[in-house]
């Protein structure tokens, strides 16, 4: 019997492809949810990568599907990671303007740091560019884990990099300089693109009016939507403007008109009080106050009250506390960024820290937040539902309910607690980590495998 | 005259007394000065010493600062011109200056700049970080200050002005244009924004190579620049800015360091149109530059050199011309900053090093105030304490120019926004008194300005310029001012309504301390007698120990602790007799000092012995031990017998009462003598029937005790101990268990009460515990205190110094000749036939206190006999011999010096004689660094009877007028 089960779980492991998900039901001494509420005893079950049902022990499970029980382990969602720059070859480009990047041609699969990742429980990181950059390019989801890119991508619509918080090397002023002389630019090619379709339409016209009346075929592509005109969406009207389409723009362009036109979900990297003021008065400018995520250092805690004024999530990175000297006393004087991004009921999400033992971690990052006095629900969502929401993708991540994605991980404790690790790893209703199975892992502990 | 005119006369004469008659309740009429507030919210006036307005009105002494709703209403010069029921702050002799202006600072940072050479369009108020901490900028007097854009950049940007505090604190986001013609600007770094996708109609170009590398090219660029703006052409954004920053009104920045660049500086901004303002210039050739400037309309923001640390600077450098600014100043207005290699903050350093090179004081303080506030376009609002402006103010502690002067508040829109008293760091007590003269003890004073540094209650320096500590508060007291030591009264008995017995044992001293609050002192205070020797009214030959006592200080400091006059009577009508007694009392005394040397002598051999001892002992326990370990048996330890406490049985059938009193008492004394100190009282009591013995001791003075004899009656204990003040009785009722009620009586000085508990009680049987010292070791042990002969030991130890009164002449030979076989000094007092042993006085170093009556009658004619002393060579010390007369003591030597006084022998000895004369002179009597912080003030000559004493220092502290 049990061969079976392995047989046949073997078999649906080897043929699914990542989309497709699998289909378990698994059973735990506790269930947890992303809000810190146990179901002692819970079932869940997960049909073709979806969750289906979740209930207590007496949760029926249909028959066609493999229970997984684990008596003394608890199932928690996972940790997901807001905003990230790892795993990619380079952070970022030398050239300041880079709408047209997509970190899918720089990320690496085989990169040590996905499968740390998975080791620790994370189950999805948004991978965005860094932020030594003006216009960094696009960002995308990705659960770490998967051979290829397209296996590991959960969403590849995650946002657009921008950073209001100068370049090294630069200053402020030169950053916003610099930002507004790309769009002015863009501006000024957009009307010139303008009056050159004009011209080429009257010349058309023209062309009509004398010559054949043989008619173009449409052709039916699906790249007529791309020739459409009316893409420009933004600004003050200039004449040609509503003849403009896709695909007159070359790939810088289109970035920064996706941008503008309010498509793109903005990640800002706005690390100090002041950067966040300037971004707060940038996006309104523009008007694109709805599309923005800001990524904060904890010296933004300064400005609590305009990131609450706002209304906009925060990506806390970089160390929680903020330490600064008082000028008079030189005494040092540490500030808990989150408890006071709480208390200004400011929603945020934790990053974890690369090459810190212990801020390495997320669970560690979000029991530091409890110890300082911020609820568990909020610590807990900071590294759950609140990513996800970010993200766009409440309804998929973050969570156990009906009609998300069936991942899960299994910890032998309090998901929070130091002593506590990771089980498996389970991702849209696919084992994807077994501790048991952890090479690396089993030579630390138990030396060379001979 | 005519009878219509006496009517006309007559008429208004009445009506004018009328009016004056009837006349209302206020003061005199508003005269045409007076201030009109038109605001709504309270208003508050500031009266300082003196208020820079550094407007037209220029410097108002003791002039009033009206501010209302964050804005100056204006400055009235008398408190008549103020309108009525103001509300003032007074400010004493500070001073107020505007808020400072800086006009080039490196808030935004001098790294961190963008690639393009002309940048037109970058913003230094996009760098304006509002959360910045502005604490080190008000703390040096700044309220407005510039934000610069890229500085090493030929066009760097727009400048912007902020204010340092305040709600609204961006003044201007779009200022200044900043031009860089110097060298500084050369060499750019190359261009390179590749087109993405680069394609054939738009490929990748090599990177631009940015101008300027020479002044030619910086120029072309710029008239280039200046080309495209006006040539209707589609801009780029930097042009745009460029276009922009041309049709306002800003002001045109140029940097530059040498003349020709000025040169070119100043064509430039003929070519656009624009007034330049010419920064930097600290390397300019003066002559050269003293004509670029006078030919064109210009203004000058100076760098001064000012330097935080050793630059790194070659030959070429050089000072600016010593009158650089004088001869620029004429035509040119001239802002201050202070230069690369100090801080930009230095902004009141900067104006005062100005002055040295040709600024005058008044254009110094406009330099860092109403100029660079026109130089940022922001000087109708900041700048200037006038009607109208911005209420930022700050308040000095001397004058702005002043290099002692430290900021002590700092005012923006009429709020407070920094005060150095709440900066722990920079709290002290020290003290810099500036005078005009200064008498130090010792000969001719000095003359033409000095200073005297007080701090931690001494004397740290005197001179003509002190070191100015940080924080250290200023008090100048003018030119016409003298200070000299504090007086010193070498026999005086204030407080003590004279002594009728002699008794050594209860230190007057001690029982006079503290009493600085008393207002029997603070008159001798003020009058400038800062020590006084508390001598007993009447003398004898047995000798009284007498404290020197500051007239007003806390009671751990109000004496010098350890030092002593001994004052003996050598005066009677028997002369054997007194001789005889004054002889044996020395015998005595000196036997006693020997006893106490030997045992002194004995004690530190025995506890070398000692050590010794106990390092060979435990040396030898050690080897022992080491002997056993290596022989590999388990050492012994050594047994501690346990003495099995054998449990008494307490046999206690009858409950035996316990005994009351015995045992060992404490209490707290606390009294408004004391201030708000107490001292602890321990009382050892043990009594035998009605017989009670008393050893009262305090833990802050270990090893003193008083052994007192006293009876107990009915639960009530009474000690009476007679002293020189009269007797101190204690009473004590023990109305509980444990507990007594005590009644301290001092005569003449009130009484005293506390409660006192029972903390031990002795135990049955024990040994009366009087005269019982426990050995603590088996050494020899000190012998018992004799107060009687205390004050002797001190003399032969030298801790004290004998003052012997004797007139006659065999008195006074008799007295040399005893103390001159026991080679002891010694001074006398009264000492009338002196002058005839002016000789021999002076072999044996003989000093005289003499009679308070400075002034006597001889043949008719009115003499001081100090001063004859004086001039025979002797040593004179003055005392008043008075309750409370000491504080006459000064206004008599005032007198004598008409008498032929001369006023530094008067000051001698009052201070540095009489310090010398009673062995106390390295704590008082001199002003000299190391002594103690006594000082007197006084307005004029300290012994013209036109001057007053107008400041006492006693330790430092300034004794408070009523």
């Amino acid at each position: 019997m049990r061969n079976a089960t392995l047989l046949l779980a073997s078999v649906l492991l080897s043929t699914s492809a990542f989309a497709q998900g699998g289909s378990i039901a698994v059973r735990a001494g506790k269930i947890m949810k992303a809000d810190g509420s146990v179901i002692d005893g819970g079932t869940m079950v997960i049909e073709n990568g979806r969750i289906s049902s979740l209930g207590g022990a007496d949760l029926e499970v249909p028959f066609d599907v493999i229970l997984h029980e684990y008596p003394d382990a608890v199932i928690f969602p996972g940790f997901y990671e807001a905003h990230s720059s790892l795993g990619m070859d380079r952070s970022n480009e030398n050239v300041a303007v880079a709408p047209f990047l997509d970190v899918k041609d720089s990320i690496d699969p085989v990169s040590f740091y996905f499968e740390d990742e998975l080791r620790g429980g994370t189950v999805a990181i948004g991978i965005m560019p860094g932020n030594t950059t003006v216009i960094g390019g696009h960002g995308r989801v990705v659960a770490p884990t998967g051979m290829t890119i397209e296996q590991m991508t959960l969403d590849s619509g995650m946002g657009m990099k921008l950073a209001i918080g100068p370049k090294r090397g630069w200053s402020r002023s030169t950053q916003l300089a610099e930002l507004r002389e790309t769009f002015s630019n863009l501006d000024r090619d957009l009307r010139k693109l303008g009056e050159k379709l004009q011209e080429e339409g009257k010349q058309e016209e023209d062309l009509a009016s004398v010559g054949d009346d043989e008619e173009d075929e449409d052709t039916e592509d699906g790249d007529a939507w791309d020739s459409a005109g009316g893409f420009i969406r933004f600004g003050d009207d200039f004449p040609g403007k509503t003849l403009i389409s896709e695909e007159d723009l070359n790939d810088g362009q289109r970035g920064l008109v996706d941008i503008l036109n309010g498509d793109e979900r903005l990640w800002i990297w706005a690390p100090t009080a002041s950067d966040v003021v300037t971004t707060q008065t940038w996006l309104a400018s523009h008007d694109l106050l709805e599309n923005a995520v800001l990524v904060v250092s904890s010296s933004a805690w300064k400005a609590s009250a305009q990131l609450a004024e706002m209304g906009r999530p925060v990506v806390l990175s970089g160390d929680l506390w903020h330490v600064e000297r008082d000028p008079v006393t030189y005494k040092e004087v540490r500030t808990f960024a989150p408890a006071k991004f709480a208390e200004a009921g400011v929603a945020f999400a934790l990053s974890s820290v690369e090459g810190r033992m212990g801020p390495d971690r997320l669970s560690y990052q979000a029991a530091m937040c409890i110890r300082e006095g911020v609820s568990r629900e909020i610590a807990l969502a900071s590294i759950t539902t609140n990513p996800a929401k970010f993200w766009g993708l409440e309804d998929d991540l973050g969570d156990f309910k009906a009609g998300a994605d069936g991942t899960f991980v299994v910890f032998n404790g309090d998901p929070l607690a130091a002593s506590t690790y990771v089980l498996e790893v389970w991702i849209r209703g696919t084992k994807r980590y077994d501790r048991s199975e952890d090479v690396r892992l089993k030579r630390l502990e138990e030396g060379r495998i001979k | 005259m005519k009878p219509n005119t006496i009517l006309l006369s007559a008429v208004s004469g009445v009506c004018l007394l009328a009016a004056a008659l009837i006349g209302d309740d206020r003061q005199e009429p508003a005269s045409a000065n007076a201030l009109l507030l038109n605001g709504e919210g309270p208003a508050t006036a500031y009266h300082a010493a003196v208020i820079h307005t550094a407007g037209s009105a220029g410097a108002i002494q003791d002039g009033y600062l009206v501010v209302q709703d964050g804005k100056v209403a204006g400055v009235a010069t008398q408190a008549s011109d103020l309108p009525p029921m103001m509300n003032t702050v007074e400010l004493g002799t500070a001073e107020i200056i505007p808020g400072l202006v800086a006009a080039d600072t490196t808030v935004t940072g001098s790294s961190g700049q963008g690639d393009r050479s002309m940048a037109a369009h970058n913003l230094a108020a996009d760098s304006f970080d509002p959360f910045m901490d502005t604490t080190k900028v008000l703390e040096r007097g700044i309220t407005t200050y510039y934000l610069s854009p890229d500085r090493s950049r030929l066009i760097g940007g727009r400048g912007a002005v902020v204010k340092a505090a305040g709600a609204n604190s961006m003044l201007e986001a779009r200022g200044d244009l900043r031009v860089n013609l110097t060298t500084a600007a050369w060499n750019p770094p190359d261009y390179f924004r590749p087109p993405i996708p680069p394609t054939a109609e738009n490929p990748i170009l090599p990177a631009i190579d940015q101008a300027p590398n020479s002044r030619p090219g910086a120029m072309l660029a710029l008239r280039q620049a200046f080309a495209a703006t006006s040539s209707g052409a589609e801009l780029d954004p930097n042009m745009a800015g460029l276009q922009d920053f041309l049709a306002s009104d800003a002001a045109l920045r140029l940097i530059v360091d040498t003349a020709d660049e000025a040169q070119t500086a100043v064509d430039l901004a003929k070519e656009w149109g624009r007034h330049p303002v010419l920064a930097g210039l600290s390397q300019a050739n003066a002559a050269q530059l003293v004509s670029v400037l006078q030919k064109h309309n210009a203004t000058l923001l100076f760098e001064v050199p000012l330097f935080i640390s050793m630059p790194d600077l070659d030959a070429n450098w050089q000072f600016p011309d010593a009158n650089l600014l004088g001869d620029i100043s004429a035509s040119t207005p001239v802002a201050l900053q202070a230069g690369r290699y100090g801080r930009w903050t230095w902004l009141l350093e900067a104006a005062a090093a100005s002055t040295g090179y040709g600024l005058s004081d008044a254009n110094a303080l406009r330099g860092i105030t109403t100029v660079p506030a026109d130089i940022l376009g922001v000087g109708q609002r900041v700048g200037r304490l006038e009607k109208g402006f911005d209420a930022d103010f700050v308040i000095l502690d001397g004058g702005p120019l002043d290099a002692a002067a430290s900021v002590q508040k700092v005012y923006v829109d009429g709020k407070k926004v920094w005060s150095r008293k709440g900066i722990k760091s920079l709290k002290s007590d020290a003290v810099v008194v500036r005078a005009g003269t200064l008498w130090t003890g010792d000969g001719a004073p000095i003359e033409g300005g000095v200073e005297v540094l007080l701090e931690n209650g001494r004397i740290v320096a005197a001179g003509r310029t002190v070191p100015h500590p940080a924080g250290a508060r200023i008090m100048d007291a003018g030119a016409d001012a003298h200070i000299t030591p504090g007086f010193i009264d070498a026999r005086g008995f204030v407080g003590t309504n004279g002594a009728r017995s002699v008794d050594s044992r209860i230190d007057l001293g001690h029982l006079a301390d503290g009493s600085y609050f008393s207002d029997m002192w603070r008159p001798v205070a003020q009058s400038g007698i800062t020590s006084m020797v508390m001598g007993p009214r009447s003398l004898s030959t047995k000798g009284t120990r007498a404290s020197v006592v500051k007239t007003a200080a806390g009671f751990e400091s109000g004496s010098l602790e350890d030092r002593f006059v001994m004052f003996f009577d050598a005066r009677s009508s028997d002369h054997a007799a007194s001789r005889k007694a004054l002889a044996g009392q020395l015998k005595k005394g000196k036997a006693y000092f020997e006893k106490w040397e030997k045992f002194r002598t004995e004690r530190a051999a025995w506890e070398v012995e000692n050590t010794e001892k106990v390092a060979t002992a435990r040396a030898d326990k050690e080897k022992e031990l080491r002997l056993r370990l290596a022989q590999g048996s388990a050492p012994k330890v050594e047994e501690v017998v346990e003495v099995e406490a054998e449990e008494e049985i307490v046999e206690e059938e009858e409950a035996k009462p316990v005994d009351p009193v015995n045992g060992l008492w404490v209490g707290t004394l606390e009294h408004e003598m004391l201030g708000d100190q107490t001292i602890e009282i321990n009382a050892r009591l043990h009594h035998e029937g009605k017989q009670l013995t008393g050893i009262f001791s305090t833990p802050e003075a270990p090893g003193e005790d008083f052994e007192m004899e006293g009876t107990f009656e009915d639960n009530t204990v009474h000690f009476e101990i007679p002293t020189e003040v009269g007797n101190v009785t204690i009473d004590g009722i023990i109305d509980a268990p444990d507990s007594m009620s005590v009644k301290i009586e001092l005569a003449g000085f009130g009484s005293a009460d506390l409660v006192m508990a029972r903390t031990e009680v002795e135990e049955e049987g024990a040994a009366p515990i009087a005269k019982k010292k426990a050995k603590t070791d088996d050494g020899p042990q000190a012998p018992s205190k004799d107060w009687n002969l205390e004050g002797h030991r001190a003399m032969f130890e030298g801790r004290a110094r004998a003052v012997v009164a004797a007139s006659r002449r065999d008195e006074i030979e008799s007295v040399l000749a005893l103390f001159a076989e026991y080679e002891l000094p010694v001074q006398l007092m009264y000492a009338d036939e002196a002058l005839e042993m002016a000789e021999t006085l002076r072999a044996q170093n003989v000093g005289i206190v003499v009679s308070p009556n400075v002034t006597s009658r001889r043949e008719n004619v009115d003499y001081v006999p100090a001063a004859e002393l004086h001039a025979a060579g002797i040593p004179i010390a003055f005392q008043s011999d008075r309750t409370q007369g000491a504080r006459f003591l000064p206004q008599l030597l005032t007198m004598a010096t008409r008498y032929g006084l001369g006023a530094e022998q008067a000051l001698a000895g009052l201070t540095s004689s009489t310090a010398d004369m009673l062995g106390i002179s390295d704590r008082v009597g001199r002003v000299k660094a190391g002594l103690d912080g006594d000082i007197v003030i006084f307005q004029g000559h300290p012994f013209d009877l036109r001057s007053r004493v107008t400041h006492v220092f006693v330790n430092g502290l300034e004794v408070h007028q009523k």
